[in-house]
């Protein structure tokens, strides 16, 4: 059969009839999931990417946060000479030279910085007040150690080294504070991948539902598709094609709610926090951040798109 | 356990050969359609049709097996979101064909079928006539070797009956066999062709009325 042969369909065929069939041959789904329902589910689909960027975005954030916390920690050390009565000999700057010298002597130590009674007492200055400490108070000497965290110093021979020069010599390599860190750090990311898990699941669970809801609203129609040649796989397709377009859809405005929100947070700690003294890891968005932002939409529709054709075509696999 | 809509059913049907199919409303005829394009499996007994067993076939192979076979189903079972173009091209997007191979052919057959100028229009504003010559498109555009039609002509005035049946007898002369499922003794006389007639579920072989056979 060809135009060509056909009286009529020459006639029309150069009167419009071309533009007539690019008009015919725009695609066009043949199986709707539930046209009544596609609208409740993108939005029940964007609040869990919406979730699901938040989980996420914490998790970048405690890291974030984490790293820069155990970064300052691991690498500096702190030894404190605090005056001890009945030690007075050598005095108590001798003291701080033989520490000071042992220190620099040792492998692993990058810098050492003696802080001076100035320095020390602005450090009180919070709990004290400024020029409220008295002269004769009897201030502990402080020194600042930068260490190499690759190739750290022997700690326990220096608290020992210490121990040997002055009985007011201790030694601070803040582990304990680094440890509790990286185990509530650890805990909250925990916390938040599994919130991300479930939001994942909860979303799949939502997706096989709403498929099974369409597979059974569509039962003629998937039927009728089969008894023309249709292979199973064709009928997943048309199922898995919508539901990967409400995806990425579903994904883009969690996208825009997630970044909304995160500046909202970011104008908040702004106005009304001390930033000065805020040490809580900061909502600002990094390039990292957009690009596990970008992968919302991509996974969203990932997730719809494999829960859909898994479910179509277990259900379909059933019926001859 | 179901009752026995069909037993005692043998018969072989030769390429290119064209049936109609005879019997009282509830004798079995769209049960028989069924089992002859697949719908369900028979309980007991085989089919076998263009070489293979379709009572053990593999589910994956029942496809290409399908693709041979064109329905015009009783309650056409046209899909409402899709234009008439799209429906009657549907076997063939099944298919894989690409658009601009089969766009042209299905212009023209719908044109054949007195529906050239409602190619955009979608089922539900089609009358009862209109969607059964959709439908009968639909089951021939994809020029398969077996045609089965459950009362292909029950909602046509007799003239667009007429013109439907000779599509059909055209395509048996391409050399596709043919089964036309229906009620009308007219069509049957018309056409002149062997008949099967299904009576209390066992099916009787008669000549055609005139005992000649004018189309195979």
């Amino acid at each position: 059969m060809t135009a060509s042969t056909h009286p009529s369909l020459s006639k029309t065929w150069d009167g419009g009839l071309r533009r007539h069939l690019q008009t015919l041959l725009k695609p066009r789904r043949i199986v709707p999931t539930n046209d009544s329902g596609a609208r409740p589910l993108l939005g029940v689909i964007t609040i869990m990417c919406f979730f699901a960027a938040l989980a996420g975005e914490s998790v970048l954030l405690i890291n974030r946060a984490v790293d820069e916390w155990t970064a300052g920690l691991s690498s500096a050390v702190t030894i404190q000479l605090r005056p001890v009565a009945g030690n007075t000999d050598p005095s108590l700057d001798q003291q701080m030279e033989q520490i000071l010298t042992r220190v620099r002597t040792m492998p692993g130590v990058i810098q050492v910085r003696p802080l001076t009674r100035r320095a020390t007492e602005k450090l009180l200055e919070p709990w004290l007040g400024a020029g409220n400490l008295l002269d004769e108070l009897p201030i502990p000497r402080m020194i600042d150690v930068t260490i190499d965290t690759a190739h750290p110093p022997d700690m326990a021979a220096l608290a020992r080294d210490l121990g040997k020069i002055s009985p007011g010599a201790t030694l601070n390599d803040h582990s304990k504070w680094n440890d509790q860190i990286l185990i509530f750090a650890n805990f909250l990311s925990g916390l938040a991948v599994g919130i991300l898990t479930l939001t994942i699941a909860a979303t799949a669970i939502i997706v096989i539902f709403a498929t099974r809801a369409g597979l059974t609203a569509r039962h003629d129609t998937v039927e009728l598709l089969h008894l023309i040649g249709a292979h199973d796989s064709f009928i997943a397709r048309e199922f898995e094609i919508q539901f990967l377009m409400m995806g990425l859809r579903a994904g883009a405005l969690a996208i825009i709610a997630a970044v909304m929100t995160l500046l909202l947070l970011q104008f908040l700690i702004l106005q009304f926090i001390n930033v000065e003294t805020y040490f809580l890891p900061a909502p600002d968005l990094h390039f990292s951040d957009l690009i596990f932002l970008l992968a919302i939409p991509l996974g969203a529709a990932l997730v719809a798109s494999l829960t859909t054709r898994f479910t179509v075509l277990r259900v379909i696999g059933r019926i001859l | 356990m179901d009752a026995e809509i069909l037993r005692d059913v043998s018969f072989h049907l030769e390429p290119g050969s064209f049936h109609f199919l005879t019997g009282s409303s509830g004798a079995g005829k769209t049960s028989l359609l069924r089992l002859m394009y697949m719908a369900q499996r028979p309980s007991r007994g085989w089919i076998t049709m263009f070489g293979h067993d379709l009572v053990h076939l593999p589910r994956a192979q029942l496809p290409e097996i399908r693709r041979r076979v064109g329905v015009v189903f009783q309650d056409f079972r046209l899909i409402n979101r899709l234009t008439t173009f799209e429906n009657v091209a549907l076997p063939l997007v099944i298919a894989g064909a690409k658009p601009e191979d089969y766009s042209e052919d299905v212009v023209e057959l719908l044109t054949w079928v007195g529906l050239g100028a409602r190619l955009e229009a979608k089922p539900p504003s089609l009358s009862g006539g209109e969607q059964q010559r959709v439908a009968i498109a639909r089951a021939v555009v994809a020029k398969p070797d077996l045609l089965l039609a459950d009362e292909p002509t029950g909602n046509v005035d007799p003239k667009i009956g007429q013109r439907l049946i000779r599509l059909f007898v055209e395509l048996n002369k391409l050399g596709a066999s043919v089964v036309i499922a229906t009620h009308d003794d007219h069509l049957v006389r018309e056409i002149s062709a062997p008949i099967l007639s299904l009576e209390n579920g066992t099916l009787i072989k008669r000549p055609s009325p005139t005992g000649e056979n004018r189309v195979a």
